[in-house]
């Protein structure tokens, strides 16, 4: 590797609570009545010497169309010197947040409506001050595993078909869960840590259709706790594929349930800071690569949309970023846990962040093996054979940062 | 014929532009894949017509002067045996049938295929009539308009022949303020148009966004930047009888005359239902208000301009042919203007790398330059309004449904799934 310049880092929080009233999407959308814990954006800007720059956006809500991706960029783009396609607007795919993606189109409210545009303002803004505030800072990763928390939903039934059972409270499920946990620390030169992401592959659904709060789900209190344990100033949860992966309790109602699994995972994130490593420096790069994909199935719904019918054309992307020897990759839906280690073992980084429902929502993203078993998830990938799709655009995308 | 041959003795002659703060710093800073061979070529020519045409976007007029020179720019990008290119020019549009012998111009002099050739006007209201000039052209007019055909060929020959080593670069501003939807619903629930706005309270949709579009040479330099706004060039009114571009000309002064870059084009987004804030306006302190200011928020964005990956030259021509349901706005007795009649015409794609631009054939409504850009089958789209054809206002079906002004030209109802399922099929023609 050439040059080893310093990384600048910035880091920005907002709040981006919707209004009690607004309607909660992720399973029926429905109305909320309450609020059950703040939702919350985050912004890590990395940049080196060299002019090579990007950004994360991690956020409290159940993801964003390619449409609402674009306009933030855009945004952002205008505001600061980041190209609008070194941006990653992700979700944590919480199932109590606002309608940022409808998945059919259903008819918002003006309350909604004014919200989503002022929380594309609230991001935009959140990555010019972390732009702004980009200071001297070192990378480092650590790993750990949280292999009791959650399960795989996915279960074969008696008559030999595949089906779901959400709930596992007792962790009988046999089917493939990932339990890795990934942490980047940001480390400024003073020694304290400003930031921790948190990587991990679940779904945000401890909380059920019959909770009407809005809330984080178990996200939202994994960062209180360890910021309230002054782990880091500030902490980002990403959402590493977690589409057939649910918490063992879940569909609750009552914060009591969040609470626990945020505060459980918190206890197992705590320690391991403490193996926290620096990684190899290098240039910072990103590249944006387009993947279009041609539809072998109908969507389930909106089919009047461009893109939702078979034989049209859905054009998305994968992101790759780098910084050194770290990099992020981008999945614009519901990545299957089997992915995180494939996208690890392809990329041309040591250390690899993989960043589910980021930039687009166009679906879940099953393994093949799972196409074929069918069962809920498999109805809405929009193509056969994906898999070998999706890792085909990923190598492009990593090949783009290779050395 | 003279053609200024734009960027290629510029890229060496002209100092680089505004500074801010540059992403990329120089050719070889940020890895951009396979760059080495693409070629991209710019030039440009003057088109202002002599005094006493008719000048025409508004109801036809006699113009009495020249206030301000009109221009044409090509920009041509070539790789091997593949090529294409986009025309951008000082005009109100065109009809199919002009752009069809503008196109054999080019391919019978070097044998561009007319699917890979995107002919493009600003839609300034104070230009030469090379639409809605009616019966009433005089042979002033006609001659113009013969003479502009092959200047158009020309100087999209000219980009061609000088393509030299350039890579493309984008990034995006906003100009939100500048402009407003003219559509206003009225106190009795019917909507109609103000075309004023001059405090900026009219509440439609207004997509401020600003794309620009850099060719940097192996030098560093900028020899052209385009930049792809959406917004009707209608601050000169129809008292004002000189020609003129409009904003758009006074805007490429301005960057030009700032040595932002060798040759600045301007491509009209979606601007169908935008105008700018004071416009019908006479005396060209008013266009240049507007350029200027315009300017100043590009400039200051261009040091932000970034590489664009490479990548395949591709091109589509999607043809689309409507039947007319809806009765014109003015009855006319020609093929395209009886209810039943076909009206054929084309959306067409040009792409290299991960840079696209689709063309639509009419004035299109601003909400779908970013519904375009979301469908793009690659990251970066120009869109570009009033190319190739002009078949009328291109509206959603939101505002058809409003009524006034705009929608009563549209020949058909759900124009919306028409123009998204063309444009559709035409990026997925490009995509990889």
């Amino acid at each position: 590797m050439g040059k080893k310049p310093g990384l600048e880092i910035g880091v920005a929080v907002a709040d981006i609570t919707p209004p009690v009233g607004a309607i909660m999407v992720g399973y029926k959308p429905r109305q909320s009545t309450a609020l059950g814990h703040t939702l919350r954006a985050e912004a890590l800007v990395v940049r080196d010497s060299g002019g090579g720059a990007w950004a994360l956006i991690t956020s409290d809500t159940i993801g964003y169309p390619r449409g609402y991706v674009q306009d933030v960029r855009r945004m952002i783009a205008a505001r600061t010197p980041l190209a609008a396609e070194a941006v990653i607007v992700s979700g944590t795919h919480t199932h109590s947040g606002p309608a940022t993606s409808m998945f059919g189109g259903e008819e918002l409210k003006p309350l909604d409506v004014k919200y989503l545009e002022s929380l594309k303002e609230t991001l935009a803004d959140l990555v010019a001050r972390a732009w702004a505030d980009a200071a001297p800072g070192v990378l480092e990763v650590a790993y750990t595993k949280a292999p009791t928390l959650g399960s795989n939903r996915r279960v074969k039934l008696a008559d030999g078909t595949w089906g779901n059972e959400w709930n596992d409270p007792d962790g009988k499920h046999p089917g493939f869960f990932d339990p890795t946990v990934m942490l980047v620390g940001v480390r400024r030169p003073a020694g304290p840590l400003a930031a921790l992401v948190v990587a991990y592959g679940c779904h945000p659904v401890v909380l059920g259709p019959s909770s009407l709060d809005i809330s984080a789900d178990y996200p939202g209190y994994l960062k209180d706790e360890l910021e309230r344990r002054g782990v880091a100033d500030t902490v980002l949860f990403v959402n590493g594929g977690g589409a057939n992966i649910n918490p063992r309790v879940c569909i609750q109602v009552g914060p009591e349930h969040p609470k626990r699994m945020g505060e459980a995972l918190a206890g197992i994130v705590a320690p391991a800071v403490a193996n926290l490593k620096p990684i190899a420096a290098g240039t910072v790069r990103s590249r944006q690569e387009p993947w279009n994909i041609v539809r072998t199935r109908d969507a389930i719904k909106g089919q009047q949309s461009p893109g939702r019918k078979t034989g049209e054309t859905i054009a998305t992307e994968i992101q790759a970023f780098r910084a050194g020897d770290l990099s992020l990759v981008s999945l614009p839906g519901e990545l299957f846990s089997e992915y995180q280690g494939m996208l690890r073992e392809a990329s041309p980084t040591e250390h690899t962040v993989v960043v589910s429902l980021a930039n687009d929502y166009i679906g879940y993203f099953p393994t093949d093996e799972a196409q074929a078993q069918g069962a809920y998830e498999t109805n809405m990938c929009p193509a056969a054979e994906f898999e070998g799709l999706l890792m085909g655009c990923a190598r492009k995308a990593f090949g783009a940062i290779a050395d | 014929m003279a053609v200024d041959r734009g960027a290629a003795p510029l890229s060496s002659s002209v100092p680089c532009g505004v500074q801010v703060f540059r992403i990329s710093r120089s050719w070889e800073d940020i890895p951009v894949k396979g760059n080495s061979d693409l070629l991209i070529g710019i030039a440009s020519v003057d088109i202002t017509p002599p005094v006493g045409v008719t000048l025409s976007g508004y109801t036809p007029r006699i113009s009495r002067s020249i206030g301000h020179a009109l221009r044409a720019e090509a920009m041509a990008c070539r790789r091997g045996d593949k090529a294409w290119v986009l025309v951008a020019s000082d005009t109100i549009g065109y009809g199919r049938d002009d752009v069809a012998e503008i196109r054999d111009r080019i391919r019978q002099a070097c044998g561009l295929p007319g699917e890979a050739v995107m002919i493009c006007a600003t839609h300034t209201h104070s230009g030469p009539a090379t639409l809605f000039g009616g019966d009433g052209l005089n042979d002033l007019d006609r001659q113009y308009l013969a003479d502009l055909k092959g200047k158009l060929a020309d100087v999209a020959v000219a980009a061609f022949r000088s393509a030299e080593p350039g890579r493309l670069e984008t990034t995006w501003t906003e100009a939100p303020s500048l402009a407003h939807n003219r559509r206003v619903k009225g106190e009795d629930g019917a909507w109609g148009n103000e075309w004023w706005d001059p405090d900026g309270k009219h509440p439609g949709y207004v997509d401020p966004s600003v794309m620009l579009v850099g060719v940097r040479r192996p030098d560093g330099c900028l020899a052209a930047l385009m930049v792809n706004y959406g917004c009707h060039p209608v601050t000169l009114g129809y008292d004002s009888f000189a020609v003129s571009p409009d904003y758009p000309g006074y805007l490429k002064d301005a960057l030009e005359r700032q040595a932002v870059a060798g040759t600045v084009l301007f491509v009209n987004a979606g601007g169908g239902n935008v105008n700018p804030r004071v416009c019908i306006e006479v005396g060209d302190e008013h266009p240049r208000k507007m350029g200027e200011a315009l300017a100043a928020i590009v400039a200051s964005a261009v040091g932000r301009l970034a590489p664009v990956a490479d990548g395949p030259l591709a091109w589509r021509r999607e043809p689309w042919t409507l039947v007319r349901t809806r009765e014109p706005r003015k009855p006319l007795d020609r093929p395209g203007f009886h209810v039943g009649d076909s009206i054929p015409t084309e959306i067409q794609a040009l792409r290299v790398g991960d840079l696209g631009l689709i063309g639509l054939p009419g004035e299109l409504f601003s909400e779908y330059s970013r519904m375009l850009r979301d469908i793009s089958s690659v990251p970066q789209t120009v869109v570009v309004q009033l190319a190739n054809d002009c078949i009328s206002y291109l509206p959603t079906d939101e505002a058809m449904a409003q009524g006034a002004y705009e929608s009563k030209s549209a020949p058909v109802e759900g124009m919306q799934d028409m123009i998204m399922e063309h444009a559709g099929k035409a990026f997925a023609a490009i995509a990889d």
